[in-house]
């Protein structure tokens, strides 16, 4: 049994790439779609799950001996909607323009199936150190899923990457990268080559045992 | 040894469900004390962090209104808060400080919450100069353009305000954003509140006295008496001489305590309801807030002052002193007959007392 559990370091390194929340487990498709426009809003959307998914996390490994089972998702929604909401009341105060430009998506995070999924697939279930890092490694993850999109899309739509101008002056913005359509695009494209390298991974692993 | 268990079957059977009930109650509390002790904390958490952000957001909201000046009224480079009869409103102001107009700040439901705007309107409070929407919680893609569709914004501009906003389906002068048309309403609604108040603020009018005429036919003007506690109006013709009265009465309606304020007009004896009129009210848009609709008000008019009325549901009866209620608007409409009941007998007993004023 014990050795059938992954460690805190391979719960982080999960995350990242083998166990992703865009690219492998496609949770939190609304906010991969939604604000990946630009390098920032990505960037401030994921340091807001990192925050929250963190704290619920935590919390939610802290009290695993006393939830009740049927009880434990309003307990998890509960906790998560709190923690959301101070996010959410933070960047309205910090990062003013940043939350209007990220408007009904921050306290969207409340039904983000990532946070939900992690208090009930693992914080519920590991102790609290396991729980830190899994939260780390899956917001590690999905930053790198959006930072990946946002990457491509503000590169393609806007010239620009994080706001700073990387394309010469010859270039001509594709509109359409920055609507809705740029980013379906964007994401099932980078899905598919994500796939496709996996499954020659696969293959040779396959060959060689 | 089957008789005493039989014997003693019933008196054990009662004894276990009085326990098992006992047991269900604890466990009630047993299983949810997590969640309510959670909740109690996020709670205070929540509290502490509103009470500790919420300068810093507003001041935020503040700095973006004064922003927005320049675009909201042409010429204006900077904006400077002030008071106007309660009123918060920001002056604009040109280069060499001269006001060249005025932002005001409306707000009101739209279609999922609350929506804040700001409103330009010229030196003279003639036109509108410009919109903008501060903070909004419509539906990304439809109701949200209101923001995100600057053309659509736009079209506010240039509208004179002498005469209220509406959207063209409804007979009005804007256009509506296709899939949002609550919103769009709602947009209307909120600017021509806003400047609604905004113009009495400006005149420092006394509001109530100006619509006596509105619940008294042939009222030219009112004169400001305190009767029982109540604020009542003589209503006066043209020459000076008494016709009626008007009562400033508030109660309780759906959205909470004292949130209707009627205007009460009544004949000159105080025998009969002269006309009615809704100042202010909380009620539920498009279903309580019927209670302004002149239709529905107009059945007050000759009622007997004298007999407390009656809501029915039914077509009232001709020459009874019932009242049809709004369907989908019970509540409010009762309450609109309580308050009525209530001022009138609280008006006749201070009638009795004052000799002088009696009619």
């Amino acid at each position: 049994m014990a050795k059938d559990e992954p460690t805190p370091l391979e719960r982080f390194i999960r995350g990242i790439l083998p166990e992703n929340p865009v690219y492998r487990q496609l949770l939190g498709m609304c906010p991969t779609l939604a604000v990946t426009a630009s390098m920032k809003a990505a960037m401030t959307m994921s340091g807001a799950v990192l925050f929250v998914l963190f704290c619920a996390n935590v919390l939610t490994s802290l009290i695993r001996h006393l939830l009740k089972p049927h009880l434990r998702i309003l307990v998890f929604t509960l906790t998560i909607a709190a923690f959301v909401t101070i996010a959410d009341r933070f960047l309205a105060a910090y990062m003013y323009e940043m939350s209007k430009q990220l408007g009904p998506y921050v306290p969207l995070i409340i039904v983000n199936c990532i946070i939900i999924c992690r208090c009930e697939v693992c914080a519920s279930k590991q102790p609290v150190l396991t729980a830190a890092t899994d939260a780390l490694g899956q917001s590690v993850g999905f930053a790198l899923g959006l930072a990946s999109i946002a990457s491509v899309r503000e590169i393609l739509g806007s010239g620009e990457w994080f706001g700073l101008a990387v394309m010469g002056d010859w270039w001509i913005d594709w509109g359409i990268m920055i609507l809705p359509p740029g980013a379906f695009i964007t994401l099932g494209l980078l899905l598919g080559t994500a796939n496709w390298i996996g499954s020659g991974r696969a293959k040779r692993g396959a060959r060689e045992s | 040894m089957d008789d005493t268990e039989a014997g003693r079957r019933p008196d054990a059977g009662a004894a276990g469900k009085v326990m098992q009930k006992e047991k269900q109650k604890s466990n009630y509390l047993a299983q949810g004390w997590l969640v309510l002790l959670l909740a109690g904390g996020f709670a205070a958490a929540l509290a502490a962090v509103q009470v500790s952000l919420s300068g810093r957001i507003e001041q935020n909201k503040e700095n973006e209104t004064l922003g927005r000046i320049g675009e909201l009224v042409p010429g204006a480079i900077a904006g400077r808060k002030t008071d106007i009869n309660g009123m918060t409103a920001y002056e604009a102001l040109d280069a060499g400080g001269k006001r060249v107009g005025w932002v005001i700040k409306g707000s009101g439901q739209g279609y999922s919450d609350v929506i804040e705007l700001l409103i330009g309107v010229d030196a003279e409070v003639q036109k509108i100069t410009g919109l903008y929407v501060l903070e909004h919680k419509e539906t990304p893609g439809l109701g949200s353009k209101i923001r995100d569709d600057a053309d659509w914004a736009r079209q506010f501009a240039g509208k004179p305000v002498a005469e209220p906003l509406g959207v063209v389906k409804d007979g009005g002068q804007i256009a509506s954003i296709a899939s949002a048309t609550i919103s769009s309403r709602s947009v209307c609604q909120i600017v021509n509140n806003a400047i609604k108040q905004f113009k009495n603020a400006m005149a420092g009018r006394d509001t109530e006295a100006e619509r006596v005429g509105d619940v008294v036919p042939g009222a030219a003007g009112g004169r400001k008496l305190s009767v029982a506690g109540m604020t009542v109006y003589e209503a006066l013709d043209e020459s000076g001489a008494i016709i009626g009265w008007a009562v400033v009465a508030a109660g309780d309606g759906y959205a909470g305590e004292d949130s209707i304020v009627l205007l009460i007009g009544l004949d000159a004896a105080a025998e009969k309801i002269a006309g009615l009129t809704v100042l202010s009210h909380g009620e539920t848009p498009r279903l309580g807030d019927r209670i302004c609709e002149q239709a529905w008000l107009r059945q007050f008019k000759g009622k007997d002052a004298n007999r407390p009325l009656k809501p029915t549901k039914s077509v009232p009866r001709a020459g009874s002193n019932e009242i049809e209620v709004i369907s989908g608007a019970t509540v409010s409409s009762r309450s609109v007959c309580r308050i009525v009941n209530e001022a009138t007998a609280r008006l006749k007993g201070g009638f009795g007392k004052t000799t002088g004023t009696a009619p």
